[in-house]
């Protein structure tokens, strides 16, 4: 760059005196909302993801019934790794009295996250080795056993080492079938359990650091391609309470990462844009001068440029420093710790973003300008420059798909947005244009009101330009708070006020009586049971699985041949009915699925199923399917069927409900005296985790939307003040003319009430229309954004609006 | 040597509406090294137009211009542009200083733009240009700290700094006061004749255009020499 060329850069840095700090504030609050909401997703999510790794042990999990292949193993040996394998199996003492025990096969390392309590209060890897077990505490009761004494594993003897309290992943309880054994991997072996055909679910918990997190699961989803009976999880899926409540969550932070984006920009093409329009006459001195057009381009771009890198970094140190003010205030009622993440890789995408932005989204205006003809300064009228040619709006079109992508990741999302954005902007555009034209048609007889809905009327001053902008940032800020309003009464339905801390397996139908009477005692809460009746499907639709799942490839073929459990008398919400009807009336051999369950199945309303019941085929017609609420941890089933057909079947029964710690440890001393068989499992340390998430995915949602908010509004009030500048001169020839201040002041206010109404109304009611297709079609939520926000809304914008056109006063 | 400005034949006509208005008919004439030429006439007559094209602001749609020998009408915009920095200056009614600029700054915008001369000597020249002018104490005052009188003389020493060869000036005292206007105007015959530039004015003030070598009159976009 030349000495000239410095110094006209420098001269033009100071022909935007003051204004020089308002493009720099629109650029900084505009990359700063990304960057903040970037940085507090990030640190949000990963405390969050802190809070969930203990529900499944890991960062990621892969699971599989069959052996894992080489890669996997060899994938194992470059990260920090534990194995598990669960089966279920019989266990017994020397007397050969025997109970089903869930065999959970451990490696050293094991839990890579959270704990696994033991009463002795030591770490599993000090009691478990190639001859010891660690038992939960109802198998030392059922079998009459104690800690030091030997428990017989598929014939072998271990010696129990201690008891197991909770162990932090063991989530699924209601599909527990008994109480846990753990065993070491060496002494899984010696057991020989693990036999070619034995049914075994292994898993291989991955420890990463959160920068090769995406790298690893990138590499496994490659490896599910070859290897389909193998699937992945990773540890913000580890609970379906969290998983729906996490994914909305991070669904929302991206869209309201967007729509700060969207916010930013039209600050950013405002404030500079009404720079540029007052630089014309200079431009035009410039190229009557001898400056070509390409000089005075670059020279602009590079001050635009300079003022894009400016203002990101000044955006970016205004993100980190509003992020810790925030993360202070909101730290004391949150339940979790929330670390700022701070990255280079952030802060290099928020300047490239901010430096892309402000020269993108500007040079098609620098280029319009830069078009002023040369004898523009001689003659008066010559300096209209022509419109945008039409590759710009291609440019423009390109340039906001490529931002939109770069936040979505996605090319057919990244598409539809841009189509529903420039629907959006056709739409604002037309009716503002309609509007102006039936009020450019009105005649009012007070000449302050006929000037200010002139004014309002005129394509001059981009006006039409300037409300556009302005109904499109009323609709993004009220769309983010409609959906922080929904989105938080969601997670907050989710209530876990009534989930069951303790679960009771395998109680016998005689003893149902005697364990109620033992629970209530205990001041046991939402108390809940069903009859379990175990059975495999043996043919569907009349076909036999054996036949089915023959085209089927592994991964699907556990759905058909596992054991399933078939409950009744359990009550059927009408209202989770999606298909069909399942009530007294429904034939004998009535069936209700799970909706996902029976998609997976391949059934529907109608279809018959016939179930293998301890070697006697029941047939059933499914009458209904339903969705569960999984997300509530209440007990619930995939198969429910009619009382009278399963009644005599071999069941025993389930339990859940709400006890205190006292009344847990009471209850367990119970069941150990007089109803040994019955396994109790503790889901206390799951709930009290699930809940802390949820609540502070609520927490982090309010308040990523009220910052959004805010950033947008100061934005907005900005950027229209801007546009207000513009008009001082048209002021003060009113001024000059003889129009008291207070009648010029009347004007600007009418024109502001005008300019507000129409901006809150139609900003609004669009987003309300947005929020309502975003839930619905994005977050999959059937619930309508709240209409009394988008009226206040639009009232309060209206008001604002017209307050700020009173500030307005000819100079 | 080559005859500074030839203008032949030259037709200059604008689209308004359904109509076409010929703002400039069959121009030509020639203007001699040194000469100073007045172009007079009554608003709308043509002048402004006429004035974009002999400076090579805008191109003809008939007829050409010479300049120093070179014909810019055949250039394009970029080697007109090219030809205005190294070889014209131009003075406006409306001084055209850049706001943000001080006066030194506006005095060494031509010279920075032909790029011939280091920043230092390019200072040197336009102080010492300020300084004949009377502007000495005001080197680093912006033009709106300045009177109208003030910012013509900046005008006047920005169109001079490059001695250019050929000098346009569009009603250079309109916009000031009678007394003002009078010493502007002899700043202008004194300069012009000092470098012996070829100047070319137009004006609506016939005091003026008779101080003037030549006085061209422009009417209905048809130019006629005027005794």
């Amino acid at each position: 760059m030349t000495g000239q060329y410095r110094r006209w850069i420098a001269r033009e840095f100071r022909s935007l005196g003051g204004r020089l700090w308002m493009v720099l504030l629109a650029i900084a609050i505009g990359v700063g909302a990304v960057n903040g909401v970037h940085s507090l997703a990030d640190s949000i999510r990963s405390a969050i993801e802190d809070q969930s790794r203990p529900l499944m042990a890991a960062d990621v999990v892969t699971q599989s019934v069959h052996l894992f292949p080489q890669e996997y193993q060899d994938l194992a040996g470059n990260y920090e790794t534990s194995e598990t394998k669960e089966m279920l199996s019989m266990v017994s003492n020397a007397q050969f009295e025997s109970v089903l025990a869930e065999i959970k096969g451990v490696s050293s390392g094991y839990p890579l996250y959270g704990d696994v309590e033991l009463e002795s209060g030591k770490a599993l890897s000090d009691h478990l080795s190639t001859e010891t077990v660690i038992v939960q505490r109802s198998i030392l009761k059922r079998l009459s056993l104690h800690v030091g004494d030997t428990l017989m594993v598929n014939g072998l003897p271990y010696t129990i080492g201690d008891v197991v309290l909770s162990e932090s992943d063991r989530i699924n309880v209601g599909m527990a079938a008994g109480p846990r054994v753990f065993m070491s991997t060496e002494g899984l072996e010696r057991s020989k359990l693990d036999q070619l055909g034995s049914r075994i679910t292994r898993r291989i918990q991955w420890k990463v650091p959160e920068a090769e997190k995406e790298a690893l699961l990138a590499t496994l989803s490659d490896l599910e391609e070859t290897h389909s009976f193998v699937n992945t999880q990773s540890s913000n899926r580890a609970n379906p309470s969290t998983a729906r409540s996490i994914n909305n969550s991070e669904r929302f932070l991206g869209v309201v990462a967007l729509m700060s984006l969207l916010i930013g920009t039209i600050g950013v093409v405002q404030s500079l844009s009404n720079w540029l329009a007052g630089r014309r006459r200079e431009m035009g001195v410039f190229r009557c001068l001898g400056m070509s057009r390409r000089e005075i381009l670059s020279i602009y771009v590079t001050v635009v440029f300079l003022l894009g890198l400016g203002g990101s970094i000044l955006g970016i140190l205004f993100s980190y420093g509003g992020m810790i003010a925030l993360l202070q205030i909101i730290q004391p009622y949150i339940p979790i710790e929330i670390t700022l993440q701070a990255s280079v890789w952030n802060w290099l995408s928020a300047l490239l973003l901010g430096i892309g932005v402000a020269v993108l989204s500007t040079l098609p205006s620098i280029v319009s300008t830069t078009q002023i003809p040369a004898n523009a300064v001689l003659q008066e009228g010559q300096g209209e420059t022509e419109g945008l040619r039409w590759y710009w709006y291609g440019l423009y079109a390109g340039v906001l798909f490529a931002t939109l992508y770069s936040q979505l990741h996605n090319p057919v999302w990244a598409a539809v947005a841009l189509a529903t954005l420039l629907l959006i902007v056709g739409s604002v555009y037309g009716l503002v244009y309609g509007i102006q034209t039936i009020l450019r048609q009105r005649r009012v007889q007070s000449w302050t009101l006929r000037h200010a809905i002139r004014n309002f009327a005129s394509t001059a001053f981009g006006l039409r330009t300037a409300i556009v902008a302005l109904t499109l940032g009323v609709m993004v800020i009220t769309s983010i708070g409609l959906m922080q309003s929904s989105l938080t009464s969601q997670i907050r339905d989710v209530s876990l006020t009534s989930a069951p801390t303790n679960f009771f397996v395998d109680i016998q139908p005689e003893q149902w009586t005697e364990t109620k009477e033992l629970l209530q005692e205990n001041d046991i809460q939402h108390l809940q049971s069903a009859p379990v009746v175990m059975g495999r499907i043996a043919k569907i639709k009349g076909v036999p699985v054996s036949e089915i799942i023959e085209s089927k490839p592994d991964t699907e073929r556990w759905a058909y041949t596992r054991e399933q459990r078939l409950s009744y008398d359990v009550p059927v919400d009408p209202e989770t009915v999606l298909e069909g009807a399942f009530d007294q009336s429904s034939p004998k051999n009535a069936l209700c699925l799970e909706t996902r369950y029976a998609e997976r199945l391949g059934v529907t309303v109608g279809d018959s199923i016939t179930f293998d019941i301890q070697g006697i085929p029941i047939d059933f017609e499914i009458t209904a399917t339903r969705r569960i609420q999984w997300e509530t941890m209440q007990m619930n089933f995939f198969l429910v069927g009619k009382g009278a057909t399963l009644a005599d079947a071999p069941q025993f029964r389930l339990a859940a409900g709400q006890l205190t710690a006292t009344g847990e440890e009471n209850v367990q001393i119970g069941l150990a005296k007089t109803l040994p068989n019955v396994t109790i499992v503790s889901l206390r340390n799951v709930v009290e985790r699930v809940a802390v998430i949820l609540e502070s995915i609520a927490l982090a949602i309010q308040t990523m939307g009220a910052f959004s908010i805010l950033m947008g509004a100061i934005i907005m009030v900005s950027s229209l003040q801007a546009s207000l500048e513009r008009r001082r001169k048209q002021f003060s020839l009113l001024s000059v003319l003889g129009s008291t201040q207070r009648e010029v002041s009347q004007m600007v206010s009418t024109e502001m009430l005008l300019t507000g109404a129409i901006s809150g109304v139609l900003g609004s009611g669009l987003a309300w229309l947005c929020t309502w297709g975003l839930l619905r079609f994005v977050f999959r939520m059937s619930v309508l954004p709240s209409i009394g926000w988008a009226l206040l809304s639009a009232a309060l914008v209206t008001a604002v609006i017209a307050v700020l056109g009173r500030w307005v006063r000819p100079t | 040597m080559s005859i500074p400005v030839t203008v032949n034949g030259l037709s200059r006509s604008f689209p308004s509406g359904e109509t076409t208005i010929q703002a400039v008919q069959d121009v030509g004439f020639e203007v001699q090294q040194g000469e100073f030429v007045a172009i007079v006439g009554s608003s709308g007559s043509g002048k402004s137009t006429l004035l974009s094209l002999l400076a090579g602001l805008d191109v003809p749609n008939e007829g050409g211009v010479w300049l120093l020998g070179e014909a810019i009408h055949e250039m394009d915009e970029e080697e007109r542009a090219h030809f205005r920095r190294q070889h014209l200056g131009f003075i406006f009614q409306s001084f055209q200083l850049f706001a943000e600029y001080t006066a030194l700054e506006n005095v060494i915008f031509p010279l920075e733009l032909q790029g011939q001369i280091s920043y230092e000597e390019a200072v040197q020249r336009a102080t010492q240009m300020l300084t004949r002018l009377g502007l000495g104490e005001r080197l680093e005052h912006k033009p709106s700290k300045m009177s109208g009188g003030e910012q013509q003389r900046v005008a006047i020493a920005r169109a001079f700094i490059t001695q250019p060869p050929i000098l346009f000036a569009d009603e250079p005292t309109g916009n000031l006061d009678q007394e003002t206007g009078r010493v502007v105007e002899n700043l202008l015959f004194e300069m012009q004749r000092e470098t012996n530039t070829t100047v070319i004015l137009v004006t609506h003030d016939l005091d003026l255009a008779q101080k003037a070598d030549r006085i061209l009159e422009m009417s209905g976009g048809r130019l006629s020499e005027r005794s």
